[in-house]
């Protein structure tokens, strides 16, 4: 059994936590007895979903496109979401929700305007039920990832990679020439001799890595200052994007590129920490893990509007109660937010933070 | 003055509501900006979130906006000036 704690936007209950006040200070989710071991976390615009180990899918937030696929509107709880299959993957687009099954076939339930369903010409809606986007050989590993208005997937098998992608395409974020949009699943990318193990997808940019750690792939429209050239040796440690800019784990560091109104490109001048483990990126915030001596520490930075990076020099436990956004922290530098024991699980969604451990 | 615009964002990747005549686009923090076709008609550019402080600059010419009105059904508020 997992423990999952959160903070920031929360109004349409995307947190979970059976209320929908922006909150500024890390809160216990209560999640449901039957949810085992948390696997993955995703999120769309206002809605949440959890896979655990049992291969079942948890759904909180907006339902108004039928993302979530329940009877309610709105859910400021998780929810066992209706699947007679166990799910191994899934990602989120703006409104919609990808799972991959066990028999490695791609469902998709939600809405989207811009071809995310990838259910062909002009279907922007797949009402309250699981659709059918594509299916996969048995035994291949296939990996998803989503932005606001795209979906990836990679399919890795024996022969190598091969990725899929629809939905926007009026960056060429996923073709040339661009086009208004992709409607079905699309080869973007093949090759028999490099495998494909992270995809980090901005608002109209994505970023393809091996497992090599080479960029192999950089589409659409990558912010400016973004360097590719002095950037494919092999020093990338993690690659994540928030929707305008670019960051790199690279010894110990986070390297930024792109849009910096609201602190969002790493500023290593303001911390003090040198061993960064992982890091990940929120829409407009990111989130790293240290590790010092025995204890982990997680720390927020960038667009901080909702309460989504904590308070500035605030409390690093988890809060019994609740701290609603007072908007003391807008821009935020690196900010420790929480200490553990045992390394935590972190994600970030659209002005939320997620840890869980 | 108003301050400067988050990102700038061009219509065709914004979503037309015919039935609200707004156009919305994401805004990060999970809710919409959102802007009337009227108002980009009469020059406005800037579209906001109801709930935070982001704004976007919407990038189009005013020709942009005749394919919007025939998918709603309206007219502009004065004839649009077609460049031909
Ligand atoms: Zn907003």
């Amino acid at each position: 059994m997992s423990r999952l704690y959160c903070m920031g936007s929360n109004g349409q209950g995307q947190l979970g936590l059976s209320h929908r006040e922006d909150i500024i200070a890390l809160q216990e989710v209560p999640l449901p007895e039957s949810l085992n071991k948390i696997k993955k976390l995703n999120c769309g615009g206002n809605h949440t979903i959890l896979l655990d180990s049992n291969g079942s899918i948890y759904g909180t937030g907006d339902n108004n496109e039928s993302q979530l696929g329940l009877p309610e509107k709105v859910l400021a709880q998780f929810n066992k979401l209706q699947c007679n299959v166990k799910v191994k993957d899934i990602a989120c687009s703006w409104t919609s929700t990808l799972i991959l099954t066990e028999g490695n076939e791609l469902l998709i339930m939600g809405k989207g305007f811009k071809g995310e369903l990838g259910l062909g010409s002009g279907v922007v809606s797949t009402e309250n039920k699981w659709v059918s986007v594509m299916k996969f050989k048995q035994g291949n590993t296939v990996k998803l990832y989503g932005s606001l208005q795209n979906f990836v997937v990679v399919d890795n098998s024996l022969y190598g990679s091969i990725i899929y992608g629809w939905g926007a395409n009026t960056k060429c974020q996923l073709l040339s020439p661009k086009s208004r949009k992709v409607e079905k699943p699309t080869v973007l990318w093949e090759s028999s001799n490099t495998t494909i193990q992270e995809v980090a997808m901005g608002k109209d940019f994505f970023a393809f890595i091996d497992d090599q750690r080479n960029l192999v792939k950089l589409t659409g429209n990558v912010p400016q200052s973004f360097d590719l050239k002095n950037r494919t040796k092999k020093d990338i440690l993690g690659i994540h994007c928030m929707w305008t800019s670019i960051h790199l784990q690279t010894a110990n560091q986070i390297q930024s590129y792109g849009n910096n109104r609201y602190n969002q490109l790493f500023d290593n001048t303001k911390f003090d920490r040198d061993n960064v483990i992982k890091f990940v990126a929120g829409s407009e915030h990111g989130i790293l893990v240290t590790k010092r001596e025995d204890f982990f520490e997680v720390w927020c930075w960038g667009w901080a509007e909702h309460g989504n990076c904590g308070i500035l020099n605030g409390p690093t436990e988890v809060q019994t109660s609740i701290h609603i956004n007072d908007q003391s922290n807008i821009s935020s530098p690196p900010n420790m937010i929480f200490k553990c024991k045992k390394e935590p699980f972190v994600y970030g969604g659209c002005a939320t933070t997620w840890i869980w451990v | 003055m108003a301050s400067a615009a988050y990102d700038q964002i061009e219509i065709e990747d914004m979503v037309f509501h015919p039935e609200t005549q707004l156009f919305t686009y994401p805004c990060p923090c999970g809710d919409r900006f959102e802007v009337f076709i009227d108002d980009l008609f009469d020059g406005e550019t800037r579209a906001v979130c109801p709930s935070c402080s982001l704004e976007i600059d919407v990038i189009f010419e005013q020709e942009d906006l005749a394919e919007y009105y025939e998918e709603a059904g309206v007219q502009p508020p004065e004839p649009l000036a077609i460049a031909t």
